[in-house]
């Protein structure tokens, strides 16, 4: 059974101050499996991003089935899941989301950041300290910068802060949106490499945006064009 | 209008309405023990802040084969006491006026407790300038009773805390907060503490009236009162030390173990006297006897 | 799934005679919450929400949505006109708020809920130490120990990281970020399973604020409290809140997770609203 089915999905915005209905995919199916990293590709402002957020329930969906795979086998509907529902399943890991943005509060520090998910599931502070600089140091951010806080940081040491605390957990389904964007060649490929032996080892589900023709063909298993 | 006293006034001063009101006042402060009654308490022809609430509460129960003693400060010949048992002789023929509390059936008293035991069917009535135990901690009196209601008394006990808090320990020396059958907390009037862990469990009947303030409670017999303290930090009553940290004695008749006021001889030396004039007296008459 | 902490169920509050009309000619899609028949004022016309245990609400909304009015409702600072909120405390006892009277109620404040308020006068009693007003509620409570009182009040002040060295100091002599420190220490002290934070961070300038909103993001980690943040700041709701709802005119304009009424928003105001925001 894979992890995420996604079944006839269709998203159309309502911009009230221009009474105008912007609509991005229609009728919208695909499955991720576990183990495998998933690619959406397509031009820009054809929806890649609602996919994820819709999944993410950061948008609401329109119409369709966004069927996930529970730990237990069990098969719950992410559009008909309640609220409380959807946050226990970002709470526990079981769905992560990084996007291109960061957003934390001034003063925490990037292992604090990183260590947050953690923090949420009660974990005591100082092992959540330790596992977040154990990712830290997988996303080679430089340990000098472990107790500054990311607003100060570059937009690929940010990236790369954004991308250990969306790890952490190793959700069992991951949405990455553009998780390379402001990363360098060499790092951005370095970085997916560490994913990618995540993803096989953990039998995690990725389901990604690149914009990069080369990152998408040398980290995928599956493309999906939108259109 | 000039008003003359004569033989010829109304028994008791204050007209029998009147005093109707402030016995029933007094029957329900009796029956709901330290919960403040209001009442519409009557011009005295004496200025309120004089004793006006006590006196119309004495007033009000005097009967012509009533004994009245009334000490002020534990004396009895003070300017207020004596003034007060005159008018009431004056106002109520036939009323005997004693020194004597034992002998006594009405104790009007401003601010302490006679030494003398006491016993069933005498009745304490005293002088209250501050009715509200809850006055030092909330300036409204519609927000107090809703406090006194609900047994809401924490911010006075945030007032102990902090007391311990500067001083390290509880340091209120009259007014004591005085909870009354394990319901509201009163003010005591300003007797001192040795008189607050008095009222506990006593035979009398513990009446208070606050003139200026309209207001009268009371402590029934055989009533727990009990001085609010932390389990840590007891309540305790005033100790009173002579130079060498003993016991101190009264310089007078020698009793012990009582409330003293405290006197400086001309060589600086601190000198404690029987606060209660009469009971000094009657040790010093029974010492005489004995000899 | 997690228990419901709060059941909020069409909760009304009608400054005025109230008519039949109130209710239709009010609201998020009217000019105003004053009716136009009896000019009687919806300060909330029929509000609903739920709060699970450990999960933080958002409430946003311009000055006179009704934001306010709700969460001062729910701690019994104001009455309603009619509704129910039913609230389970930690003992999986379900209690209906409105219905209980005066004593239950300042029970329930001072044991079951806590609340910190814009203004710290109102939250603070400035003529206490700071230490004797959050012993207050304890004393409230009943503690009638000295020497455990002031180890629980210090430990509450360690947590919102006020030094003890001040905790005999008065209020007034605080600054605001630490007065509103001292209010969520005195909110916190008896454990309430649910905390109303009203405007918390309002006025305090810029960094005293990010201090404040990541201390109320430590304790929700290291309590278990169900919290419902009220604010205008649509960065307040960001960080702290799980679900948000938007009000406008005394009524609900639209509800769901904090990211998604930020990002996806469905309703006009909330666009607007959004767009708008700094």
């Amino acid at each position: 059974m894979p992890i995420l089915s996604v079944q006839n999905l269709t998203k159309t915005y309502f911009v009230h101050e221009q009474e105008r209905l912007v609509s991005t995919f229609k009728n919208l199916s695909f499955e991720v499996c576990a183990g495998e990293s998933v690619v959406l590709s397509g031009p820009s402002g054809v929806g890649k991003s609602s996919i994820l957020n819709c999944i993410y329930r950061t948008c609401l969906s329109d119409t369709g089935k966004i069927l996930f795979t529970q730990r237990d086998q069990d098969q719950v509907d992410l559009i008909q899941l309640p609220d409380a529902g959807m946050l226990a399943l970002r709470k526990s890991g079981d769905i992560g989301f990084v996007t291109q943005f960061l957003h934390s509060l001034p003063r925490k520090s990037s292992l604090e950041v990183v260590a947050q998910p953690l923090l949420k599931q009660g974990w005591k502070k100082e092992e959540a300290l330790d596992a977040a600089a154990d990712q830290l140091k997988l996303f080679m951010l430089r340990e000098s910068l472990w107790n500054l806080s990311p607003s100060t940081f570059s937009g690929g040491e940010r990236q790369r802060v954004n991308l250990a605390r969306g790890m952490i957990l190793q959700p069992r389904l991951l949405l990455l949106d553009e998780p390379t964007a402001s990363l360098d060649q060499a790092t951005s490929v370095k970085v997916m490499e560490h994913i990618m032996e995540v993803i096989k080892t953990q039998k995690m589900a990725v389901l990604s945006i690149f914009h990069d023709i080369d990152m998408i063909e040398n980290f995928s298993d599956k493309v999906i064009t939108v259109s | 209008m000039r008003h003359s006293l004569t033989q010829q006034d109304h028994f008791g001063f204050i007209d029998e309405y009147a005093k109707r009101e402030v016995r029933r006042a007094t029957l329900k402060a009796i029956c709901i023990p330290g919960y403040q009654v209001p009442y519409s308490s009557r011009e005295m022809p004496m200025g309120r802040g004089f004793g006006t609430g006590g006196l119309q509460l004495t007033l009000s129960m005097i009967g012509p084969t009533d004994t009245l003693k009334v000490i002020d400060q534990g004396s009895d010949e003070s300017v207020n006491a004596e003034n007060i048992k005159g008018f009431v002789q004056q106002v109520c023929s036939g009323v005997h006026v004693t020194n004597k509390a034992t002998e006594a059936s009405i104790v009007q008293t401003r601010h302490r407790i006679p030494e003398a035991p006491m016993s069933e069917g005498q009745i304490l009535v005293f002088q209250v300038p501050y009715p509200d135990s809850l006055v030092v901690v909330e300036a409204s009196e519609s927000k107090r009773r809703v406090m006194h209601s609900e047994a809401d008394y924490a911010k006075l006990w945030v007032k102990l805390y902090e007391d311990i808090v500067r001083y390290g320990e509880i340091t209120i020396s009259h007014r004591y907060p005085t909870e009354i059958h394990g319901g509201y907390v009163i003010d005591p009037s300003p007797i001192p503490r040795y008189d607050t862990a008095r009222l506990h469990q006593s035979p009398v009947i513990h009446l208070f009236g606050a003139g200026r303030e309209k207001k009268i409670y009371a402590v029934p017999p055989y009533t727990d009162a009990k001085p609010l303290a932390f389990e840590d930090h007891a309540f305790r009553v005033e100790s009173f030390l002579d130079q060498d940290g003993e016991q101190a004695s009264c310089s007078v008749c020698g009793a012990k173990g009582v409330y003293f006021d405290e006197h400086y001889t001309d060589d600086g030396v601190v000198q404690y006297k029987c606060s209660d004039t009469d009971f000094c007296l009657q040790n010093l008459t029974n010492q005489k006897n004995g000899q | 799934m997690a228990n419901k902490v709060l059941e909020v169920n069409n909760v009304k509050k009608v400054y005025g005679s109230e008519c039949p009309d109130c209710l239709q000619s009010t609201g998020p899609e009217h000019a105003s919450n004053i009716c136009p028949s009896c000019g009687s004022i919806v300060a909330l016309g029929g509000v609903s929400f739920d709060l699970h245990a450990n999960e933080c609400l958002g409430i946003v909304g311009e000055s006179g949505s009704g934001k306010s009015t709700l969460v001062k409702s729910l701690y019994f600072d104001q009455s309603v006109t009619s509704g129910k909120a039913w609230f389970t405390d930690q003992q999986g006892e379900r209690i209906d708020l409105f219905a209980q009277h005066a004593a239950q109620q300042r029970w329930l404040r001072n044991n079951r809920l806590g609340m910190v308020y814009q203004n710290p006068h109102i939250g603070l009693n400035f003529d206490f130490t700071v230490g004797g007003n959050i012993a207050e509620r304890l004393l409230m409570g009943g503690s009638r120990n000295y020497a455990k009182i002031r180890s629980s009040v210090q430990s509450y002040l360690e947590k919102v990281e006020i030094p003890l060295a001040r905790m005999d100091d008065m209020p007034a002599d605080f600054s605001g970020g630490m007065q509103q420190r001292v209010q969520i220490a005195k909110a916190l002290v008896t454990k309430p399973s649910l905390l109303f934070l009203d405007e918390v961070t309002t006025g305090l300038d810029l960094s005293v604020q990010a201090r404040i909103l990541d201390l109320i993001l430590q304790l929700r980690y290291d309590l278990d409290v169900a919290m419902i943040v009220v604010t205008h700041d649509l960065g307040v709701v960001r960080l702290l809140a799980d679900r948000t709802i938007v009000m406008k005119n005394g009524q609900v304009v639209e509800g769901g997770l904090t990211d998604q009424v930020l990002h996806d928003p469905q309703h006009k105001y909330t666009q607007r609203l959004i767009s708008s925001e700094l």
